[in-house]
């Protein structure tokens, strides 16, 4: 099995005590991870670990073997990934804006453009400037960032933000067609595992700063039961055994 | 707390920190170039900075001179002043400078014309009068010393100092135009000369009205012929040339110095002029000088009050 | 990759409707000063050198703005309105990511100085007495010469630009300290030496005659110990920063 991305002991402590500590797993080839927890849990740090925006306090990531401190160009060469809102230039279009991402990427044809903005259902708005777009159009702009340079690792923070209904199934199709047909492989961060246990095959847990649990969902989940129950159960669980640690320090 | 489901991965976690203690060998090289710029461009500014303040200019060497010289008790200035056009000379001009400071005393013995008239003028400043005489008249003005503040008071350095500031600040990096020159024996000669593009568009508008308000003299008929001489410039004005000269004694005190002023314009004929001012200055009798008396008995006197006293230079 | 980033850079820059703003002004001012002067009687003296006037102008505010704007938008800016780092998640370090944006301002920067350049000595000769064709290399070099203070200026904003997280308070803050760096000097006068800012006009010690060779080098060297202070620190401080 190849390992695409390895987080390897990440601490990050912030002033206000929140961050995340002590997060290791990885993720192979093809997998479709999802990341939940609930809002505030450390997700959102998490992924920015991984992509270098957040420098961590201990510990180290590393993406297609490349460690991303060291060699940063490398790592992210196959990265494509939308973090926390899906932000663009406001004074420029669609267009223009995915015309400065694909400058990094020489190789790219020219119509890679235009085939993603279809891909995300944006080829009729493409001329025209950002600030004009709602919610859900700035999302699929970043997932056409995002997926612009036919990336092997995707990593989406919260994608179906501001998405319709149909947006959210058009998004889980293309995704699980990706993944399936080219092999691509996903970091997904969501607060709505709803959206996203139709697709995953893997999950992470977080849970105030740390991750509680870690596994494919065949492993974690006995049959018979959904992954949002599951899901619930072991957010409890997790913080009955928060209070009783409490309890047994007071005594 | 943590269930691993993974693959049990010790060795990966404890590289992950040995990298982390580390810091990255290639964080630890950019760090160290960063930090590297920083040292270099911190000794690169103190060096510049350093030597830029010790390389005494032409301009500090000028105004040391200069603050010396009028800090004498006394001394001579004799100021030659000609203005010509294309060669030919209009104007000449000069007058003798005598201040004692401890006599309280001072004399200025002044002529200007052109070669066919001249005018002259005489100050004196005497036992707490100053007396005005002209040529032109026979009457010797006589004046109670009720001279403004800054005058009476022999201690102005504060607003000179100020105005120094203020010029300094306003020359900018043309004081660095000003050059200094050792002169083998002691002295030194400082020089500022600007011409062209040099010369601040401040200055070439102050020429450019000077030169139009000299020639409105024109319509004056009192006015005497050299001011009719001048030429009345209309076009393409422009301050060309600025020479500025001084001669700076073993004492750091001013020996002489010389500025010199090229304007061309054309007249509404058409004509090019090329009009040079040129103002030499020359100190002497350092310590030494005695200004010029006069006696006054038996001579015609007019006292004046404060007002009058504009109208007398004025004739 | 840089190169990529340099185009990118450049390309914000010329798409924000400010640069094209200032770049109108590079050519109206000299042509509406130039108009004005014309009426003027015997142009105040200073049609004649109508290139250097507008260089005085523009290296004393506009210029300087143009750099604080640039940065502070470039920087700042883009921390406020979540872009970022959209730059930064691509396969490209910081540190090049930083040198991309400083060459993006000292391109405008170089655009702007050749636009007014040429403006002013086009619109120069509308002006009667504009008779400066034997001055051409003198304001060619004065142009260029200009070009080094501004530069320095650029990396100091850039440098200042780290310490934002909004491009309001970034610019702000670089007016205040232009303004009193521009003061200090009337009071202190022995610190307009190490003033980054008061080399603005330094473009006279190369023209006519010219300074000495030393007391050039010795203004460079200064003027080059900036930028580099400037600019490594600006890394440092880009690198660190948490997004």
């Amino acid at each position: 099995m190849d390992i695409v991305l390895e987080v390897n002991a990440i601490t990050k402590q912030y002033k206000n005590g929140r961050g995340v500590r002590d997060i290791r797993f990885d993720i192979a080839k093809g997998d479709i991870f999802g990341l939940i927890g609930p809002n505030g849990a450390g997700k959102t740090t998490l992924l920015k670990i991984i992509i270098g925006l957040i420098r961590p306090d201990h510990g180290s990531v590393t993406i297609f073997g490349n460690n991303t401190t060291d060699q940063f160009e490398q790592a992210m060469q196959q990265v494509g990934c939308m973090i926390e809102t899906a932000d663009a230039y406001e004074y420029l279009s669609a267009y223009d804006n995915l015309k400065l991402s694909a400058r990094f990427y020489p190789e790219l044809p020219k119509t890679r453009i235009d085939d993603v903005l279809e891909q995300v259902g944006l080829a009729p708005y493409k001329k025209e400037r950002v600030n004009g777009f709602s919610l859900g159009m700035k999302q699929r702009l970043g997932l056409a960032s995002a997926l612009l340079s036919k990336p092997k690792l995707v990593i989406l923070d919260e994608p179906t933000n501001g998405l319709d209904i149909e947006g959210i199934v058009n998004f889980r199709n293309t995704i699980q067609q990706l993944a399936r047909v080219h092999g691509i492989t996903f970091l997904i961060s969501s607060h709505m595992i709803t959206e996203l246990s139709l697709i995953v095959n893997r999950i992470g847990i977080m849970q105030n700063g740390q991750m509680i649990r870690v596994g494919g969902v065949d492993e974690l989940v006995k049959p018979g039961i959904r992954l949002e129950q599951y899901i619930v159960s072991q957010l409890h669980t997790s913080m009955e055994g928060d209070h009783d640690d409490h309890r047994k320090y007071i005594k | 707390m943590i269930e691993s489901f993974g693959k049990p991965d010790s060795e990966v976690c404890s590289q992950g920190f040995t990298l982390n203690n580390l810091g990255g060998l290639s964080m630890k090289k950019k760090w160290m170039t960063a930090g590297a710029g920083l040292g270099i461009g911190a000794v690169l500014l103190l060096a510049s900075g350093f030597s830029a303040m010790a390389n005494t200019s032409g301009y500090d060497a000028y105004k040391t001179a200069l603050k010396n010289t009028k800090a004498e008790t006394s001394l001579t200035t004799n100021v030659d002043l000609t203005i010509s056009d294309n060669g030919k000379m209009l104007v000449t001009g000069a007058a003798d400078l005598k201040v004692n400071k401890e006599q309280k005393a001072g004399s200025v013995a002044a002529t200007i014309g052109d070669s066919s008239e001249k005018r002259s003028i005489n100050v004196f400043r005497q036992e707490g009068k100053v007396i005005f005489k002209s040529s032109e008249e026979d009457v010797y003005k006589v004046r109670e010393m009720n001279a403004p503040k800054w005058q009476r008071n022999g201690d102005h350095s504060n607003p000179s100092k100020v105005v120094e500031q203020v010029i300094g600040t306003l020359l900018g990096n043309i004081k660095d135009l000003a050059t200094v020159e050792d002169q083998g024996n002691g002295g030194k000669h400082a020089e500022l000369h600007l011409s062209g593009d040099q010369v601040p568009a401040v200055v070439n508008a102050v020429g450019t009205v000077v030169v139009s308000k000299l020639a409105n003299h024109k319509n004056n008929e009192k006015a005497p012929d050299w001011m009719t001489n001048m030429p009345k410039l209309t076009d393409n004005i422009k301050v060309e040339k600025i020479d500025m000269d001084a001669e700076i004694s073993t004492k750091d005190i001013l020996e002489e110095q010389t500025a010199k002023i090229k304007i061309i314009g054309t007249d509404k004929s058409g004509k090019k002029h090329e009009l040079t001012f040129t103002i030499h200055v020359d100190y002497s009798d350092l310590n030494k000088t005695v200004p010029e008396h006069i006696d006054l008995t038996g001579k015609k006197i007019e006292e004046i009050k404060n007002k009058g006293m504009k109208r007398g230079w004025r004739h | 990759m840089i190169i990529a980033n340099i185009l990118n850079e450049t390309e914000k820059l010329w798409k924000h409707n400010r640069t094209k703003g200032f770049l109108l002004l590079a050519i109206l001012l000299p042509v509406i000063s130039a108009i004005i002067l014309h009426y003027l009687p015997n142009n105040l003296g200073i049609g004649s050198n109508l290139p250097m006037l507008m260089l005085r102008l523009f290296t004393f505010s506009l210029l300087p703005l143009f750099l604080f704007m640039s940065a502070s938008e470039a920087f700042s800016g883009e921390v406020a309105s979540n872009t970022l780092k959209l730059g930064l998640v691509r396969p490209i370090t910081r540190a090049k990511v930083f040198a991309s944006k400083v060459a993006a301002i000292t391109i405008f920067l170089a655009i702007l100085l050749g636009v007014i350049m040429i403006t002013t000595i086009i619109s120069g000769w509308l002006v009667p007495g504009g008779d400066y064709a034997s001055g051409l290399l003198d304001i060619f070099t004065a142009y260029a010469a200009a070009f080094i203070p501004l530069m320095a200026i650029g990396c100091v904003s850039v440098f200042i630009a780290q310490f934002f997280n909004k491009s309001s308070g970034a610019l702000v803050t670089m007016i205040l300290i232009y303004t009193a760096a521009k003061f200090v000097p009337f009071i202190f006068p022995a610190l307009s030496v190490w003033s980054i800012f008061s080399y603005t006009n330094w473009y006279v010690l190369w023209i006519g005659n010219g300074a000495p060779f030393v007391k050039l080098a010795n203004s460079f060297i200064l003027m080059l110990s900036y930028c580099i202070m400037a600019y490594s620190a600006g890394v440092i401080l880009f690198e660190k920063k948490q997004l």
